[in-house]
């Protein structure tokens, strides 16, 4: 029957043709990919742990609020394990199988490094919660969103120097990257200005911090830097400074900064100070949209910078996909115009010559009081 | 030339050594463990990292989920590690008895990741915080000394491990039994010694040591995490360094090396410890390649 046949014909045609426009019903399934890149397991366990949910819970309050103009957020995660190798991988698959147009990763430095170098080579920007210095120097695409370590050494460096006037000092530091990085940072900042710093290196599965403490008194150090991370042996190292009836004072980093780290350490951390990104009490209006979600959708879990420099990196990404949409290379450009946003972990301003963009108001001094975090005056 | 102050005073000094001897009483307790499989069966077990670790977890879950009296507590871990280790002859020795070296040691640090693994999957991959001991929440100030109860725990679990282990190898049909396997498995099968039975009473007894030394470390510093290869080497290196002829050369060598550890650090430097630790331990086996303590050769 030749009307039957055409009137097939012609629908067939029809659907063809109406495929061939971008359909809002086809759009809408089509979601903005973030590839998230963090360790969960071993040594950056509490950092990936932590990152992971903060970057869940911001892709579920986005998506919760309509999403980006419409589109929702997907979040595909890849555990690196501290390993650069799986993190290579990783980032790997998730820009050319899953087709991702933007990474947030690694929890580590080693593993943010290695895969910076890939996002740089295949144009897709990448912000890191690792503090690795120089890890944006010279890169188009690499974003940090967390404080540069000089901004740590001078907020220490101030302590030491105005706070409490000190001459002799002593850095107590794991052999991590991290902690093998600040303490000679620290050192170059401290022995120009007249300090006499005494060094003292433990290892990150240490069970035994004592030698390392009895050099620091002998040494006769006036207070000392701890840096380490982000829970396991620094904790070991103040239950020892306690076990020795050790009283100088302790100035701690912002790596020790979670609930995992007072737990294991006890009433050892009774009384030590903190570098912190949080502002305990005097809540940031960015740290508090965060902890009012948490409140809400984990209550079991009190919020930290992990959770914070997740789910900041999130919103970062977002607010650049809301104007310029799913381009990585436009979204790059977004992301460089970002002034004075209020984040969870501080306020960011990106330029071009500026991946990392916090500057010396995000650190905040705190102390530990009855096995909780809280802030100190300056 | 060369011109080096002494750090220390004797006091500090003799901190040192009492650190060096705690962390030493449980690399003891490992490389006795060790000591007590190679000399029975001459196998390596690259797997005994993984006892320690869940000896520390299990009794983290009896202590604190279910609140058990602390001597139950350890009795427990003792029985539960000593089944592990008859188990773990049956199931995991049994079919690779026979097979070369080499190969045992890949098997057995497979089966050390997967029940690493299971821990994290049963207490999470945290690192989990343990009570302490009786009697054991403050330091005993002895002059400007300090002195950990914890560290007395250890040493005293040490010694009380290492006499039974002795009485059990020296004083019983099982023990004669086991060391008349260790010297000649085909002569004893042929007096009609069972020696199934023998390798299930030496991995037995060598778990259940394992399983307290993760018990009695975790005070200290905490139950959990990714430990089982790093504590497998410590055990490892304390085993080589006392020599492997007597079961009292591998708890010097733990001591030793407990105290060589702390005094390194103090005395000569934190930044290069693990190289001079090294270092020493090769002229050592260079000098004295069966061990400090034994008193003849492998």
């Amino acid at each position: 029957m030749k009307s039957k046949k055409r009137w097939i014909g012609s629908v067939f045609v029809l659907t063809l043709v109406f495929l061939c426009f971008d359909s809002p019903v086809l759009i809408a399934q089509e979601t903005f990919k973030i590839g998230v890149i963090l360790s969960t397991a071993g040594r950056y366990g509490p950092m990936g742990t932590g990152q992971k949910l903060g970057a869940a819970l911001a892709v579920k309050k986005i998506n919760e609020m309509g999403g980006v103009n419409g589109r929702m957020i997907e979040m595909i995660f890849e555990d690196d394990e501290g390993d650069p190798g799986k993190g290579t991988t990783a980032i790997r698959k998730l820009i050319s199988v899953e087709k991702v147009v933007a990474i947030f990763g690694a929890s580590s430095n080693i593993v943010s490094h290695a895969i910076s170098l890939i996002a740089e080579d295949m144009k897709v920007p990448i912000i890191s919660p690792a503090p690795s210095p120089k890890l944006t120097l010279d890169k188009r695409f690499v974003f940090q969103n967390v404080g540069r370590e000089e901004l740590l050494i001078e907020k220490v460096g101030k302590y030491f120097q105005k706070v409490k006037k000190w001459k002799k000092v002593g850095i107590l530091h794991d052999d991590s990257e991290y902690g093998m990085d600040l303490s000679k940072g620290i050192e170059e900042w401290l022995i120009p200005k007249g300090f006499v710093v005494s060094k003292a290196k433990f290892s990150p599965r240490a069970s035994d911090v004592s030698p390392q403490w009895l050099i620091l008194r002998k040494d006769d150090v006036e207070g000392v830097f701890l840096v380490g991370g982000p829970a396991m042996a620094p904790a070991v190292a103040l239950k020892n400074r306690k076990q020795l009836g050790i009283t100088i004072p302790v100035i701690a980093s912002p790596s020790l900064n979670n609930e995992k780290f007072l737990e294991l350490a006890g009433d050892a951390a009774e009384g030590i100070v903190m570098v912190s990104y949080f502002h305990y009490e005097k809540w940031t209006p960015g740290e508090l949209a965060l902890i009012n979600f948490m409140k809400k959708e984990v209550p079991d879990i009190f919020p930290n910078l992990f959770h914070a420099l997740g789910w900041d990196g999130i919103h970062l990404f977002a607010n650049a996909m809301k104007k310029v949409g799913n381009d990585p290379v436009r979204i790059r450009d977004e992301l460089e115009k970002t002034k004075k946003y209020q984040g969870a972990v501080g306020e960011y301003s990106f330029s071009p010559a500026d991946h990392n963009g916090l500057g010396p108001d995000t650190l905040t001094y705190v102390t530990v009081k009855k096995g909780k975090f809280v802030y100190i005056e300056e | 030339m060369l011109e080096y102050k002494l750090k220390m005073d004797l006091i500090d000094i003799l901190q040192l050594l009492i650190s060096g001897v705690t962390v030493g009483g449980i690399y003891a307790l490992v490389a006795l463990g060790f000591h007590i499989i190679y000399i029975s069966t001459r196998i390596l077990n690259f797997a005994h990292g993984v006892i320690v670790l869940w000896g520390g977890l299990l009794g983290y879950t009896l202590m604190v989920h279910l609140k058990l009296n602390f001597f139950l507590v350890l009795v427990l871990v003792l029985l539960i590690g000593w089944l592990f280790g008859i188990l773990f002859n049956r199931i995991v020795i049994e079919p690779i008895k026979y097979v070369s070296p080499g190969i045992q040691i890949i098997c057995l640090l497979a089966v050390s990741t997967v029940f690493e693994n299971i821990a994290a999957v049963i207490w999470g991959k945290e690192p989990l915080s343990f009570p302490p001991f009786p009697w054991s929440k403050n330091p005993i100030p002895i002059g400007k000394l300090v002195l950990l109860p914890q560290s007395l725990w250890v040493i005293g679990l040490t010694l009380v491990g290492l006499t039974i282990t002795q009485w059990v190898l020296k004083g019983t049909m099982i023990g004669k039994a086991i060391r008349a396997t260790a010297n000649n498995i085909t002569a004893a099968r042929l007096m009609g010694i069972d020696t199934r039975k023998t390798y299930s009473m030496a991995f037995g007894i060598a778990l259940a040591l394992g399983a307290m030394a993760g018990m009695v470390i975790s005070p200290l510093t905490f139950a959990g995490g990714y430990l089982a290869i790093p504590i497998l080497i410590k055990g490892f290196t304390a085993s080589i360094l006392g020599g492997m002829a007597a079961p009292m050369s591998s708890i010097l060598g733990g001591f030793l090396l407990g105290i060589m550890e702390s005094l390194a650090a103090g005395l000569i430097s934190t930044a290069y410890l693990d190289a001079i630790i090294m270092s020493l331990l090769l002229l050592i086996l260079l000098l004295r390649p069966q061990g400090l303590f034994a008193s003849k050769m492998e």
